[in-house]
């Protein structure tokens, strides 16, 4: 199962209902480009059937023509959080009742509502099965899409940390050494900083340098920043700091994809390129 | 229900906490705890830790909640979401609903703190987001206050407030308040306050500032005020001041402020400031101890950086503020510092003189704990809501609640117990850096967040324990199977602590009409609560016996004795064995109108009202009406009202005892409280098809000048009966009674009194039909305006003797105050020849003649009343003139509605009168 990624825009939905005319008509569904941008919008993809339209079972999510119950078949693409999804029960809020029939089944594209008793998700694009026959093989070209475009957004991420990225080398850590922190002076939110010394071993990108900065809090808001420890092995993006509680000319790791795996090295190398 | 807790604090401070324990008094009243782990089913698989909940609950429909933490939505992460109820807590769902950050701060949202208006339905919300700076891989950090819109339908976010800054220096922890001012200027209007560490550098050192919206839920909001709160600085101040500034306000307009002013990094002060008009004043914030406010403690040792308590950072963030909603001046205060054996020690304070002083000893202290929340609910019982690491390790979320200002500490109620070596307990601000408490009309509500182990064990206080996660009482699993579970973490909890139950909420209904009535809502539901609720005069010791659905048989009260009667209602039966319970009911009474203050119906002791456990309605019984008195000098027009007094359901304080249902002082004292009713209406019986006039007086209780406006509430179903109705008064061209529509008498100066007058052609109709014309006093024109007082007149009308039995038992009442006020021989003799006529019965020619004989006196009665020097006082000598000119006419068709209108208008000059000798209500 894939795993979700980033949230990006995208307002296709009109052009996406094109493209479900089109390929409901097509005795098969070649993997068509229009698809991406509605797997961009999705957080939840899965195969499902209508099992109740007009309906709801959210307390907070009042039934109405546009909202239906699904049952969910198969998750094809969705958050860890979710957990097994198969046979569940959501309620969707129809981008366009129409088309929509009770047992009738499709692959919905879907982003999230709300979480109550049940998932509450808003429909942005359906893919009715055309016939039991089809149905296996429409579905794996989903799958192959949802993987294809999952990939190029991670690789997009990541090139957009290189790209803000002065340095880029790989190496080991060396040294961890904290820094003084005065809450007084700096506030609850301030990162309590430790600087890291980086023994180099190859540089990427940028010019020389061997110590870079990241943040050793755990609470919520710098918990998900790398947090560097003696003898760690990898590719460092080390990114400029402007904040006054770092000396000028600093570098931090920031994001969490500011410390890849060595294993990473020839995509980096190909994301630089 | 509640038990002695095993709570033992650490070190030296145990034995001396031991030693509270066992003096301490047992929570005030509380009744029932209602926990609820907010993560709803479908997150069940979540395995994040969520921190810092707060909660608001929507004062004008308390079923609707809104709630927040630090969570990551998994579906949105760059939408924040906050947690929804739509049933009083008991089940949450979480919703996408603002743009979140979109760097550090990887939960959304951080820092989240949201407050309903006060009847507004509006949510507003500060928080923090991250965004990355543009010019280096630093974070801007975003502070914003946003109000959302139609909540629970489609919500629409209006941005109040953005300021920004590059972290370090940027504001931090906004922590919002709101309300909607309930009368005087900026009637309707939803007041915010956020106090924000605003430690952008063009702040420092001064940082502590109160963000002050005064007309927040505007179609186009202006942006907020920055009132910078601290007007003196301490020598040698750190960078910042703490972290925390918080605000509490009172509806008459005071807002207090509590902040940390470090004087060192190791030393601070704690600070009181006040703003006695809505945070507007010229300083802000300036209106106590010279302009600078009040150090409630100098110097004391500061929990700064880096302090931990059980791994959980404190010592910046750890104050809360609290103001007595029936007392602007009683303040609460409580704040941590380093100042005992603990990291950190909690310490209560009370404030009786508007924050001027505190008192050199705490009336509670709490070591090992953090994270204090106040709130003081409707009855004045204050409750301190907090988190304590006790010698064992374990993590305590504790409410101590007192209705004796903490005379004798109370037994803490223990909501939640985890084991601090819990996994969960990883991080440095798991629990977050506050909790939120507040009042619920009597009952106290909040938010913190704890271990998600759903052991009932864990919640030992606690008689409703909801887990919406999939869970077996032992474990947590992601599956409705439970066939996998998963790790515990730190989850979001709602909790209520109710200090009245359904089988102890005894109330007045406000209103009863055919087939229906109030259930005893608060506030209740319908705008003329005034005139058919269940307190009721009698002349005699003989309630009525009114049907449950039928409005109570008032009749008007007399000079002289009286009884008084009223019909209690509670919300649930007990269980069966339950004790009875008695209920005390108190009877007032005031001069005809609004704004006018309620006078003790006596001084004897009211027999209680004894209901047995299955019992849910009773009426005073015939026989045991309250026996009371109308003093010969007061008018008979006059308002009634009761509350109701029980061990675990008092009225709330203020009594309505010399005081005035409405703004400023009594706002919601009847409207929001069910124990109390009011009843205001007369029936002026009058000759049909006749034109009459009846008054009302009209009092600005507000302390400022005003207009006082007053809606028509009346429906075309009862106007239609009439041909005409007008209303005059001074201020006012006359007006026609149109339904919906508002008079408002204009420029009415603090405590100034207007007669309103109403003219009527008094329509034939059925025996017992309703025509009553309703006035219900609100806070601004139009549809928007809402309740607070009122009165109704209901003329009822009969044939011309009937109407002339009517005019001599009112000239009884009208000429015996003259003679008991002034000591007249005339007013007196007359007095008791009309009363002897009355005796005697008589016939219209008779009751022509006894006029006539009358007649040469009348003038004399009249100018008994001293004349008034206001141009805006009625005059009783029109009245006079018209009469003596129907008495020389000899026509009693004539002669009857002149008599009335005389006396109507004389009987109202004599009040006024007094009331500009004694005051209202004297």
């Amino acid at each position: 199962m894939l795993t979700f990624r980033s949230v990006r825009a995208s307002s296709a939905r009109a052009v996406l209902w094109t493209l479900l005319f089109l390929l409901a008509g097509s005795p098969a569904r070649a993997a068509d480009t229009r698809l991406e941008p509605a797997i961009r919008d999705s957080h939840f993809i899965f195969t499902g059937t209508f099992e109740r339209l007009g309906a709801s079972n959210l307390s907070l999510l009042p039934a109405s023509e546009e909202t239906a119950i699904v049952r969910v078949r198969e998750g094809v693409d969705q958050p860890e959080t979710f957990g097994s999804t198969r046979d569940i029960e959501v309620t969707v809020k129809l981008a366009d009742p129409s088309g929509a029939v009770e047992g009738g089944q499709a692959i919905f594209f879907t982003t999230c509502l709300m979480f109550g008793e049940h998932l509450g998700l808003a429909e942005i694009l359906r893919l009715p099965s055309r016939t039991p026959e089809t149905e296996a093989s429409d579905l794996e070209q989903v799958r192959k899409e949802v993987e294809r475009v999952r990939s190029l957004e991670a690789d997009e991420d990541l090139s957009a940390r290189l790209s803000s990225a002065a340095v880029v080398v790989f190496g080991r850590v060396g040294d961890v050494r904290k820094t003084e922190r005065s809450e007084e002076d700096f506030g609850e939110h301030a990162a309590s900083w430790a600087l890291a010394k980086l023994e180099v071993e190859g540089t990427l990108k940028g010019g020389e340098t061997n110590a870079v900065y990241f943040a050793q809090d755990t609470d919520f808001f710098w918990g998900s920043t790398p947090k560097l420890a003696a003898g760690e092995d990898g590719i460092f993006l080390l990114q400029p700091y402007r904040g006054r509680d770092l000396p000028e000319g600093s570098y931090v790791v920031y994001d969490a994809l500011d410390v890849e795996p060595r294993t990473e090295l020839e995509r980096v190398r190909r994301l630089l390129r | 229900m509640k038990s002695l807790k095993h709570f033992f604090p650490m070190g030296a401070l145990a034995f001396a906490f031991l030693g509270l324990s066992l003096l301490g008094s047992h929570p005030a009243a509380a009744q029932k705890v209602t926990v609820v782990d907010m993560m709803p089913s479908s997150l069940s698989d979540d395995q994040a830790d969520q921190s810092e909940a707060n909660i608001a609950v929507d004062p004008a429909s308390p079923s609707n909640l809104a709630a927040s933490a630090f969570i990551i939505n998994p579906v949105k992460p760059s939408e924040a979401s906050i947690f929804l109820s739509s049933n009083g807590g008991l089940s949450w769902s979480l919703k996408p609903i603002l743009p979140g950050s979109t760097s550090v701060c990887p939960t959304s949202f951080c820092d989240v703190t949201l407050r309903f208006g006060g009847t507004s339905g509006k949510l507003y919300v500060a928080a923090l987001t991250a965004k990355p700076d543009t010019q280096s891989d630093g974070d801007i950090m975003v502070y914003q206050i946003n109000r959302i819109d139609d909540l629970f339908g489609s919500p629409t976010p209006v941005l109040l407030e953005e300021r920004t800054g590059l972290i370090p220096d940027c504001p931090d922890q906004p922590y919002v308040q709101a309300t909607t001012t309930l009368g005087g200027e900026g009637t309707d209007l939803d007041r915010v306050f956020v106090g924000v560490n605003d430690a952008r550098l063009a702040r420092v050192p001064q940082t502590a500032t109160v963000d002050v919206n005064p007309n927040a839920a505007a179609t186009s909001p202006a942006m907020d005020l920055e009132q910078k709160i601290e007007a003196a600085m301490p020598p040698n101040p750190p960078g910042r001041d703490g972290s925390a500034v918080r605000t509490a306000f009172h509806s008459s307009g005071v807002v207090y402020a509590a902040f940390y002013s470090p004087t060192s990094n190791s030393k601070t002060n704690i600070v009181v400031v006040r703003d006695d008009n809505w945070g507007r004043s010229m300083p802000p914030f300036s209106d106590l101890g010279g302009g600078s406010g009040v150090s409630v403690v100098a110097g004391t040792a500061y929990s700064g950086g880096g302090t931990t308590l059980a791994k959980q950072r404190v010592g910046r963030s750890q104050i809360s503020i609290a103001v007595d909603p029936n007392d602007v001046k009683s303040v609460w205060l409580a704040w941590g510092d380093a100042n005992g054996q603990a990291p950190i020690t909690l310490h209560l304070r009370h404030s009786p003189d508007g924050g001027l002083s505190w008192g050199d000893k705490d009336l509670w202290t709490l070591g090992f704990a953090t994270n204090p929340a106040l709130a003081v609910n409707s009855i004045g019982q204050v409750a301190l809501l907090y988190q304590q690491v006790d010698q064992l390790g374990l993590w305590e979320t504790q409410i101590g609640i007192s209705g004796d200002g903490f005379a004798v500490p109370p037994v803490p109620l223990v909501l939640s117990i985890a084991d601090s070596s819990s996994i969960a307990f990883g991080a440095n601000n798991f629990i977050g850096d506050y909790v939120h408490l507040m009042a619920d009309g009597k009952n106290f509500v909040g938010a913190f967040t704890a271990l998600n182990k759903p052991v009932p064990g864990n919640f030992p206080d606690v008689e409703d324990l909801v887990f919406q996660r999939f869970h077996d009482n032992v474990k947590i699993y992601k599956d409705a199977a439970k066939t996998f579970s998963i790790p515990f973490s730190i989850d979001p909890f709602f909790f209520r602590v109710e200090m009245a139950l359904s089988d102890n909420d005894f109330f007045v209904r406000d209103w009863t009409e055919a087939g229906s009535h109030d259930p005893g809502l608060e506030p209740s539901s319908h705008s003329v609560f005034y005139k058919t609720s269940d307190v009721w005069n009698r002349a005699d010791n003989v309630s009525g016996s009114p049907a449950t659905t039928a409005a109570p048989p008032h009749v008007d009260p007399q000079p002289g004795q009286n009884f008084a009667f009223v019909r209690v209602g509670r919300k649930a039966q007990a269980v069966a064995g339950a004790p009875d319970v008695d209920v005390l009911p108190h009877f007032y009474y005031a001069d005809f109108g609004a704004g006018l203050p309620y006078k003790d119906a006596g001084v004897v002791a009211p027999l209680p009202i004894t209901f047995a456990a299955n019992q849910k309605e009773l009426t005073l019984p015939d026989g045991q009406g309250y026996e009371w008195t109308l003093p010969d000098v007061h008018s008979t027009h006059v308002c009634m009202g009761v509350e109701l007094d029980s061990v675990a359901d008092p009225f709330a304080n203020p009594s309505l005892k010399n005081r005035v249902p409405g703004w400023p002082t009594l706002d919601t004292a009847v409207l929001y409280d069910n124990n109390k009713a009011q009843r205001n209406i007369i029936f002026p019986e009058m000759k049909v098809m006749s034109k009459a006039h009846y008054y009302a007086l009209v009092r600005n209780a507000a302390s400022v000048t005003r207009n006082v406006c007053l809606r028509l509430d009346s429906p075309v179903s009862i106007l239609s009966s009439y041909t005409s109705i007008q209303i005059d008064a001074c201020g006012i061209a006359t007006t026609s009674y149109r339904p919906g529509s508002t008079v408002c008498l204009p420029g009415m100066t603090a405590g100034e009194v207007r007669a309103l007058k109403v003219t009527v052609d008094v329509p034939q109709s059925a025996p017992g039909a309703d025509l009553a014309l309703a006035f219900t006093e609100v806070t601004q024109p139009g549809p928007a305006g809402k309740p607070r007082d009122g009165f109704a007149i209901s003329p009822v009308g009969t044939t011309v003797d009937a109407a002339a039995v009517a005019n001599l038992k009112f000239q009884v009442a009208v000429f015996g105050r003259l003679a008991a006020l002034y000591g007249d021989p005339a007013a007196q003799y007359w007095t008791t020849k009309t009363r002897d006529l009355l005796a005697s019965g008589f016939t219209l020619s008779q009751y022509v003649a006894f006029l006539q004989q009358v007649r040469p006196y009348l003038n004399r009665l009249t100018d008994l009343v001293p004349r008034s020097t206001s141009t805006c006082a009625p005059s009783p000598y029109g009245d006079l003139d018209r009469l003596h000119g129907a008495i020389q006419g000899a026509d009693p068709q004539l002669i009857v509605p002149s008599h009335n209108d005389y006396l109507q208008t004389l009987d109202v000059v004599i009040t006024l009168s007094q009331i500009a000798v004694n005051g209202p209500g004297a």
